[in-house]
């Protein structure tokens, strides 16, 4: 488990909340919460509801994007959020846990219980 | 290298084009002016035309020097500078060459000749100097002025000494003709300079560009347009103002001095030319001396109007005294020598510094203008010295200083009204880089205007008819209605709101049918908005229609019917309507307590009854002030905070008494403080300043910010509030204090690997601590558009923030700017120095400072050192990270732990959490030590 200090360097080092001073990061880093997939495992499936942003902590990624097809692979520290601007948003991406990662498995970060309260962080 | 650089103030990225400069003003005031203009031209003209020709030295150049720099400003308003510098090197060059061969010829003893190189050599020292002058104007921003003006031109200042030393003997070497190769190797200098300066040019190639896009727009440019564009500008009309007392000055302190030059030494040439060679020499080494030690230093410590003071005081002083010794040489060559001393160093280089307030391109024009300006008045008095001369053959030389001490002393009135546009000149500077979107109007009554927005209206663009009906909002209704009703079947739900929004505002019954049939609207919003909308047009009759609405889930709807039945006092469904708002209160759903605390706002100034409001009192007993105590206790509620503190507004004066409470409350979270002291700032009552002065040295300085930007928006305002100068400037010294301690701390903890979060956090935290202390600053000094210089100083646009800090320093007191500027300009040797001697504050060694920050009482700093003492594994440091994990912040606490793992071994780390794990009052350090335990047992 990451505690709070640590999860705020991992904030600071993604470029969404880059701009942010580390200090703000504090009540999004403790609000976290950390989730394990499995490799293979989707997280983001196209057409779900916006509800949550992910922060990938460990391991890597793939993405397909609708018209675009598959994009290279990400690791640690980038968002990808299923949580857009209005709640009626839908991905348009399907992400999921790809066979080359880790064995202890992707861990992200989602914020979702926050953002739900308080909107004024991402609309900033 | 660096002791040099430190010495002549010049900072790191500077050095190139300095160099540049220097070797520029060293061309082009050595080579051309003193070695053309008083070697070549003087030594050919005197030396080879009788006496009666020697007054055309004066009126001649004047007129040619007027007619050059006309010709040279319409030139410069369609080439850009460098083009037009090294074209203009160039050209001067090949005509210097030309001259040369002509002396070769039968004609070199002719008048046209010789007086046609006496020209040459006045246009060219003048365009170099101006160009010189330009160029500096353009690659230094107002602060680099300060610092570097009179330095690039003490290189101008030491060439005029070597030449004046070394004249003599060129002249035996190579000849007098051929002084003018001299002239014309200089220009070539100048022109090599152009071309790298060009380089250096802000935004090079963008630059290049817009002056493109200015020749397109100026090609039809008059003088008379040019003219109108330099007198538009209080600062230009100023600078010719002192242009003008200049020129007359330094003509008459010529005139006296060539008078009595004439009487002491008539027939004795031999002499005179030792004396001006002597002359020369000194007047140039005092010149270097003022120029390398005095004019930078005085520019930069007392600004450039205590510069532009030396020139005219000590014209003034050394006319007294001609007149109280009854003349003389000695007093007479010292005025004449204020030209030299001072006019060339002190004066130009703050004249110039002047300039840059005013936009490039004006700029060039407005210098071109003045030095014309300039000759023109010198030709003038040179014309009513031929006249006064046989006219009043009594007045003498001495009586002469009796207009120069009247000029003197209308160059120090002028000056104070100079130094009053400059300020607002440097104002507009910084505010014209932000558009001021509210001064944009549109005639929305002009008949075309309404054709072309009604057919936009009925556009399928979503976007374009949304602008319309933001436009339209000013409009008059009754045209509007009828295209506005329209929109209320529009696909899109935001047309449809704002349209109902229309509608209320035009309170238009006649559209009732349509809008209560969008109560049925599938969009939350809609139904929301009509139903304001119907109650606004209908009143109480709409409430049995919109009664059913407040059973429903959707907050909006049920929001709006709540604070339509609340708001008919005697309606019979407001005790329903005030029950329903408790529940709302109290939901789970954070968007249904988000929806009541806006309904709270919304019933601000309505009468409601007393059941009504014991209702909503929540048995608190607030006498009657049950919705702002309300409201002020949902600040505590992070979902419905800032929905609650728009509420509050709304309440003004009725809320503040409950709001200063809950600020004095030093339990209160820091963020229901700042969210008060931001609600305080929009009540903008003397009441609601009290409370924030009565705050205003709060040990949080994240509050402290929040009040010091509301008091500096009362200011901005215009509302008025006692607080005293002594306690204002308390404040600034405290935050000063604690700005250059920041920096001190960033300094002993710099770190070279990436693991900067204690780093980072001092820097946000320096750049937090100038801000607070701009507003306080922002507070002393209202009226000067000082938030504008604040949000320049955040950008990164260098020119920009260079005119924002050049704001402050012509505004605040010496003692403040000596302390608040090397904080924003200053290369961090300097701020250190300053740290020590002023503040007492020294380095220490990073361990020390770890250790000290560690054990301090900020929880985020000490969070930030204890993880840094953990990444470092620095056990000698284990005592800061044990007395941590004892803190009373969870944060601090479980960063101690996060420390320890790196610091303890797996026996002690287990005894550690163990303890953390049944005694700490925290749940997430509880819980975190719980899953690091689980991670050791498993492993």
């Amino acid at each position: 488990m990451l505690s709070t200090i640590e999860r705020i360097l991992l904030l600071r080092s993604a470029d969404i909340f880059g701009a942010i001073a580390a200090e703000d990061l504090t009540p999004l880093a403790v609000v976290a919460e950390e989730v394990r997939f499995s490799a293979g495992e989707k997280f983001i499936r196209r057409g779900e509801f916006g509800d949550c942003l992910y922060v990938v902590v460990n391991g890597e990624v793939g993405v397909l994007v609708d018209g675009v097809g598959e994009v290279p692979s990400v690791v640690r520290a980038v968002c990808w959020a299923r949580w857009r601007f209005s709640p009626t948003d839908r991905a348009v991406w399907t992400a999921w846990q790809t066979p080359s990662c880790l064995p202890s498995g992707l861990t992200v970060m989602i914020f979702w219980s926050y953002l739900q309260n308080d909107h004024r962080l991402l609309s900033g | 290298m660096r002791r040099v650089r430190s010495l002549l103030r010049i900072q790191p990225g500077e050095g190139v084009r300095v160099a540049l400069m220097l070797v520029y003003s060293a061309a082009a005031v050595g080579g051309v002016l003193t070695v053309g203009y008083g070697g070549v031209a003087e030594a050919l003209f005197l030396s080879r035309l009788p006496a009666s020709d020697v007054p055309f030295t004066l009126v001649l150049p004047s007129i040619a020097l007027v007619l050059t720099l006309l010709f040279y400003n319409r030139v410069a308003s369609w080439l850009w500078l460098p083009y037009l510098a090294v074209g203009s090197c160039v050209l001067l060059l090949a005509v210097g060459l030309a001259f040369r061969l002509l002396l070769n010829t039968g004609y070199a003893g002719s008048f046209p000749i010789l007086a046609a190189i006496f020209l040459y050599t006045e246009v060219a020292a003048s365009v170099m100097i101006l160009q010189f002058w330009t160029f500096a104007g353009q690659i230094f921003d107002p602060r680099q002025a300060r610092r570097l003006f009179g330095l690039i031109a003490a290189g101008g200042t030491l060439s005029t000494v070597l030449a004046g030393i070394f004249l003599a003997t060129l002249v035996r070497i190579i000849g007098v003709d051929n002084l003018i190769l001299v002239v014309a190797a200089s220009l070539a200098v100048c022109g090599m300079c152009c071309a790298i300066l060009a380089r250096h040019l802000p935004r090079f190639r963008g630059r290049r560009t817009a002056w493109r896009q200015v020749v397109a727009s100026s090609s039809r440019h008059s003088l008379r347009r040019d003219l109108a564009n330099v007198w538009r500008v209080p600062l230009l009309r100023a600078m010719a103002g002192l242009t003008i007392l200049v020129s007359l000055l330094i003509n008459i302190a010529a005139y006296q001095f060539f008078l009595v030059l004439q009487s002491t030494y008539a027939g004795r040439a031999g002499t005179l030319a030792v004396f001006l060679g002597q002359f020369a020499i000194w007047t140039g080494i005092a010149a270097l001396g003022l120029q390398l030690f005095v004019t930078s230093s005085v520019m930069t410590r007392f600004g450039i109007f205590a510069a532009q003071l030396f020139f005219p005081v000590a014209m003034g002083l050394t006319g007294g005294a001609i007149l109280l010794m009854g003349g003389g040489l000695g007093p007479t060559a010292l005025t004449r020598a204020c030209d030299a001393t001072f006019r060339r160093t002190t004066h130009e280089a703050s004249f110039n510094a002047l300039y840059l307030p005013v936009p490039a391109e004006l700029r060039q024009k407005a210098k071109a203008l003045l030095e014309a300006l300039y000759a023109i008045t010198f030709g003038l008095a040179g014309g009513v010295f031929l006249v006064m001369q046989p006219a009043a053959p009594g007045w003498t030389y001495q009586y002469w200083s009796v207009p120069v001490i009247l000029l003197a002393m209308g160059w120090l009135v002028l000056l104070f009204w100079t130094r009053r546009q400059y300020m607002l000149a440097v104002e507009q500077s910084v505010n014209a880089r932000r558009l001021d979107f509210e001064s944009l109007s549109l005639d929305i009554t002009d008949e075309t205007t309404v054709n072309v927005l009604v057919h936009a209206l009925h556009s399928a663009d979503e976007r374009q008819v949304v602008h319309v009906l933001h436009l339209s909002a000013e409009a008059p209704r009754s045209a509007w209605l009828p295209h506005v009703s329209i929109l209320l079947t529009h696909p899109s739900p935001q047309v449809r709101v704002m349209a109902l929004e229309y509608l209320r505002r035009a309170e238009a019954p006649m559209y009732s049918t349509e809008i209560s049939a969008l109560l049925q609207a599938p969009e939350d919003e809609v139904r929301a908005a009509a139903i304001d909308t119907l109650f606004a047009v209908a009143g109480p009759a709409a409430s049995t229609q919109v009664a059913p609405c407040l059973n429903v889930s959707a907050p909006r709807t049920v929001g709006a019917a709540v604070t339509a039945l609340l708001g008919d006092g005697n309606s019979q469904y407001a005790a329903t309507a005030a029950e329903r708002l408790a529940a709302m209160l109290r939901s789970d759903q954070p968007a249904m307590r988000r929806e009541g605390t806006r309904v709270l706002g919304r019933l601000a100034g309505r009468q409601l009854h007393r059941a009504v409001q014991s209702i909503l009192d929540d048995g608190e007993g607030t006498d009657g002030h049950a919705l702002p105590a309300r409201l002020v206790r949902l600040l505590r509620d992070k979902v419905t905070r800032s929905t609650a503190a728009d509420s509050l507004v709304q309440y003004g004066y009725q809320a503040v008494p409950f709001l200063a409470a809950s600020m004095c409350d030093s339990s209160s979270d820091r963020a229901v403080r700042v969210e008060i002291a931001k609600v305080l700032e929009h009540i903008g009552s003397a009441t609601a300043a009290a409370v924030l002065l009565d705050r205003l040295a709060d040990p949080d300085e994240v509050v402290r910010a929040a009040i010091y930007n509301a008091l500096s928006h009362f200011r901005r305002t215009g509302a008025d509030f006692l607080l005293y100068d002594a306690a204002l400037k308390a404040r600034i010294s405290a935050e000063l204090t604690d700005c250059y301690r920041l920096h001190v701390w960033r300094q002993d903890l710099r770190e070279p690997d990436d693991d900067a979060l204690l780093v980072d956090t001092l820097h946000d935290r320096i750049d937090r601590a100038v801000d607070r202390i701009l507003s306080l600053v922002e507070i002393q000094y209202p009226g000067h558009h000082l938030i504008r210089a604040r949000l320049a100083l955040a950008e990164g646009n260098e020119s920009v923030r260079g005119m924002a800090v050049e704001l402050l320093d012509s505004l605040v007191d010496r003692g403040t700017a000596e302390l608040l500027l090397p904080l924003l300009e200053a290369p961090i040797e300097r701020i250190l120095s300053i740290a020590s001697r002023h503040f007492g504050i020294v380095n220490r060694s990073a361990s020390d400072r770890l250790a000290e920050l560690a054990q301090g009482s900020d929880p985020w700093l000490r969070s930030c050192a204890i993880a840094r003492i953990g990444a470092l594994g620095d056990s000698r440091l284990m005592a800061s990270v044990t007395a941590a994990l004892e803190a009373d912040d969870p944060l601090v606490c479980e960063t101690a732990i996060t420390a320890c793992r790196k610091l303890l071994d797996s026996v002690q780390l287990t005894a550690v959490l163990r303890q953390h794990v049944s005694v700490s009052g925290f749940a997430t350090v509880r819980r975190y030590a719980q899953a690091l335990l689980l991670d050791i047992e498993a492993s």
